[in-house]
């Protein structure tokens, strides 16, 4: 894929200049209490809206505790009101770096008319801000993805046709301020439950295949809500490519596909077909995409089925007693 | 410790960048903020009652005003420019040419529209252009845009409906007009939580912050023989259940064309259903009517008008109730047929209107009869109409039950002509 995880933008020149950084250090001094300072204030929003939430004084709580060095850094890697953000609700601490104030998340925590997000329609910690280019937060997972997918294709649109930006009378472009920059990125983030998600895959999918400037930060805390990573993923992260090896994909013929049981091979498996043919009569000259799980306790036969197959009377089945240690 | 402040705490004094008593002083300064913000908030004044509907749609362009009233003013047939002007543009059209000049003529007035879907450009490839004719769709709505507008703004999308619709709303965040096509509404299940919970949610959510005024042009309905289960299937009802979304389902060639032309100009996300029965029959032909006819959403048009019985109805009911019309006249019951063009907003009005002069009504959809579009207008009626009335509120809809493949039992499960005869019948005599 045409992705690369886990990396930032590396800030310009222009960007640095003026940051003192120590020896051996990419960050100043300056900075490095920057850091700190909103690190630690985004747990104190949190500490007060939790106190906010036992006197009844707000209706909901959502906490970004541990997550504030990843969401710090990254925010001040972006550009707010330039770059795009597509954030998930536990981005306090994107946020706060970004310029959200803690006055305006607590507008929102006390459902006040004032909160600029959403004027007292949504649960605290679901961000919106025009100015900063924070896009309205859900509360679904993974759906703001597809978004920010959108929106980067929106945005080398406009820079390739910059004449569509301009506004024009008797419809809807009346309304709409179209701003756009040539090097913009967009960034969205998710936690590492929402992985499982189908809409993951599709904007990865479709972010790689267009090559979309659009950055996906996955934050990791090791849980989906209660639920442990091991419940979710293969592996201890989605991103591991050796966990995944479990799937074995090939492509062409389904008798020299590696990892595919030889008994399958032979006896062309759960597909009726004879040995050497393509796996799908209707795949027939086209390439083809086959499956084969691996790991014994991946294949998806229960017992009792498993049982049926191997009494059924197989010339091919019953010369292949080696393959059947996949099974077993 | 695993905690990222208490290591960025640790790094800050190992590192001599600050002394204990500096952090403990940031900290109290920090403390303070936090406690002022929460006490700021507190203050701060309530949302109130009436401010609740404001962004459920646009609060600056109305689909139903007067800007999109240009039905009476653009005469079909004689207008110049756009796809069709001139001489051709007198013949009748089907409602798929129509659709088809309508977007035709929407790109090429407004180059932030972009058109995508399963299928949808004429050849992925576009070398091969020279060479096919190109495919434009299935039911070749979308033919001749990307040879036309080109491949940055008709182009395939992944086989992938929750793609489709999720890519729209953030093309139209920034101010573009996604027009993407599901490929058939029985596949519009995908992509249905990105409509309700994102698409038609985005304006009121963000109290108008962030909107996504996208169009879904999607085909719907039965009455194909042998369309069977998955593609005839009709569920226009569950969209009309989603505050925030426009829903309009055209019956002939004209009303597709003027508002496909309002839902693609409007500033409101747009569900706009096709009947694919009606897309090349011959009943609502019309000819071209230029490239500015539009028609406003929420105005039912009087097709048949009666004096004994309204029924109401639209999308592919139309002509079917206009046959029973026919054979009803001939007992001497007058008809009239209210069709509503769109179904969100609908024309309580000319409900109303029809249903004090006749004071029996119908209201027939294609959809199953439980809990279907009728249900609701029937219960509106019955609650506000109910003084007018002479017989009770009846509904006609298919049987609770998915379209089968078999056409004797396809006949039997959608409304047919004759069922609707039957009701018209049965009602006057009640």
């Amino acid at each position: 894929m045409e992705l690369a995880i886990s990396t930032t933008r590396v800030p310009g020149p222009a960007e640095t200049a003026g940051a003192q950084s120590p020896e051996g250090s990419a960050l100043s001094h300056e900075e490095m209490i920057r850091i700190y300072r909103l690190m630690y204030l985004s747990r104190r929003v949190d500490d007060r809206e939790i106190l906010l939430k036992r006197q009844q004084k707000i209706f909901f709580q959502i906490s970004a505790a541990g997550h504030e060095a990843l969401q710090v850094s990254a925010a001040l890697a972006m550009r707010p009101g330039y770059d795009w953000f597509f954030p998930y609700y536990r981005d306090r601490g994107l946020c706060l770096a970004l310029g959200v104030t803690p006055t305006e998340m607590l507008l929102q925590a006390v459902g006040a008319a004032t909160d600029p997000a959403s004027g007292g329609r949504q649960m605290p910690t679901h961000w919106s801000s025009p100015p900063l280019h924070i896009v309205s937060t859900s509360s679904s997972t993974t759906t703001q993805l597809l978004h920010a997918v959108g929106c980067a294709e929106a945005g080398r649109y406009f820079s390739r046709h910059p004449e569509a930006a301009q506004k024009a009378e008797g419809d809807y472009r009346a309304f709409r301020e179209v701003e756009f920059h040539g090097d913009e990125v967009v960034f969205t983030s998710l936690g590492e439950g929402s992985t499982s998600q189908g809409e993951f895959w599709e904007a990865l999918n479709t972010a790689s295949n267009r090559k979309l400037p659009v950055i996906f930060c996955v934050e990791d805390n090791g849980y989906a809500i209660s639920v442990p990573v091991e419940v979710n993923t293969p592996g201890k992260h989605f991103e591991a490519g050796g966990e995944l090896s479990q799937l074995s994909f090939c492509r062409g013929r389904w008798d020299r596909c590696r990892g595919v049981p030889a008994r399958l091979q032979r006896s062309g498996g759960l597909l009726p077909q004879r040995p050497g043919t393509r796996v799908c009569a209707w795949a027939r000259g086209s390439a083809l995409l086959a499956l084969a799980f691996r790991r014994r306790q991946a294949v998806p036969l229960d017992r009792r089925a498993r049982g049926r197959r191997h009494a059924r009377p197989s010339g091919e089945d019953a010369d292949a007693p080696a393959a059947r240690g996949h099974f077993a | 410790m695993r905690d990222p402040l208490a290591k960025m705490q640790m790094r800050l004094l190992r590192e001599g960048i600050l002394l204990e008593e500096q952090i403990n002083a940031l900290e109290r300064e920090l403390d303070h903020e936090a406690e002022q913000a929460a006490e700021r908030a507190l203050e701060a004044p309530l949302p109130t009652v009436e401010s609740i509907p404001r962004h459920v749609y646009s609060e600056d362009i109305d689909p139903t005003s007067s800007l999109f009233a240009t039905e009476h003013v653009a005469a079909p047939g004689s207008a110049g420019g756009g796809k069709m002007g001139g001489e051709k543009g007198s013949a009748p059209r089907t409602m798929a040419d129509l659709i088809n000049a309508c977007l035709y003529d929407e790109m090429s007035r407004d180059p932030r529209i972009v058109v995508y879907g399963e299928d949808v450009a004429d050849a992925s490839r576009e070398a091969a252009l020279s060479e096919v004719k190109g495919k434009g769709g299935v039911f070749k709505l979308t033919a001749g845009l990307q040879t036309e507008f080109g491949s940055e703004r008709v182009f395939n999308s992944p086989l992938a409906e929750a793609n489709i619709v999720g890519r729209a709303v953030g093309y139209a965040t920034r101010g573009m007009k996604p027009v993407v096509e599901i490929q058939f509404f029985d596949y519009i299940w995908p992509a249905v939580h990105q409509i309700r919970n994102e698409l038609a949610l985005m304006r009121w959510r963000s109290n108008g912050g962030y909107s996504s005024p996208a169009v879904m042009r999607v085909p719907i309905g039965g009455y194909l023989t042998g369309g069977a289960i998955y593609h005839s299937q009709s569920g226009e009802s569950m969209f009309t259940h989603i505050p925030g979304l426009r829903v309009v389902f055209p019956s002939n060639a004209l009303d597709a064309n003027g508002l496909l032309r309002t839902a693609i100009r409007c500033d409101d996300p747009v569900l706009f259903l096709e009947h694919k029965r009606l897309y090349r029959e011959t009943y609502g032909r019309a000819p071209y009517p230029g490239p500015d006819f539009a028609i406003p959403f929420g105005k039912a048009k009087i097709v048949r008008p009666g004096t004994d019985i309204t029924l109401v109805t639209y999308g592919a009911i139309v002509p079917r109730a206009l046959q029973a019309a026919q054979k009803a006249q001939q007992q001497g019951v007058e008809v009239e047929i209210l069709d509503l063009r769109t179904l969100s907003p609908y024309d309580w009005e000319a409900i109303a209107a029809s249903v004090r002069k006749t004071s029996r009504v119908i209201v027939a959809h294609e959809d199953m009869l439980s809990w279907g579009y009728g249900a609701e207008i029937a219960a509106r009626i019955a609650d506000e109409l109910f003084e007018f009335l002479d017989a009770p509120v009846r509904r006609i809809g298919s049987m609770d039950t998915f379209v089968a493949y078999q056409p004797l039992l396809e006949d039997a499960i959608l409304p047919q002509p004759e069922s609707i005869l039957k009701a018209v019948l049965d009602l006057k005599a009640y």
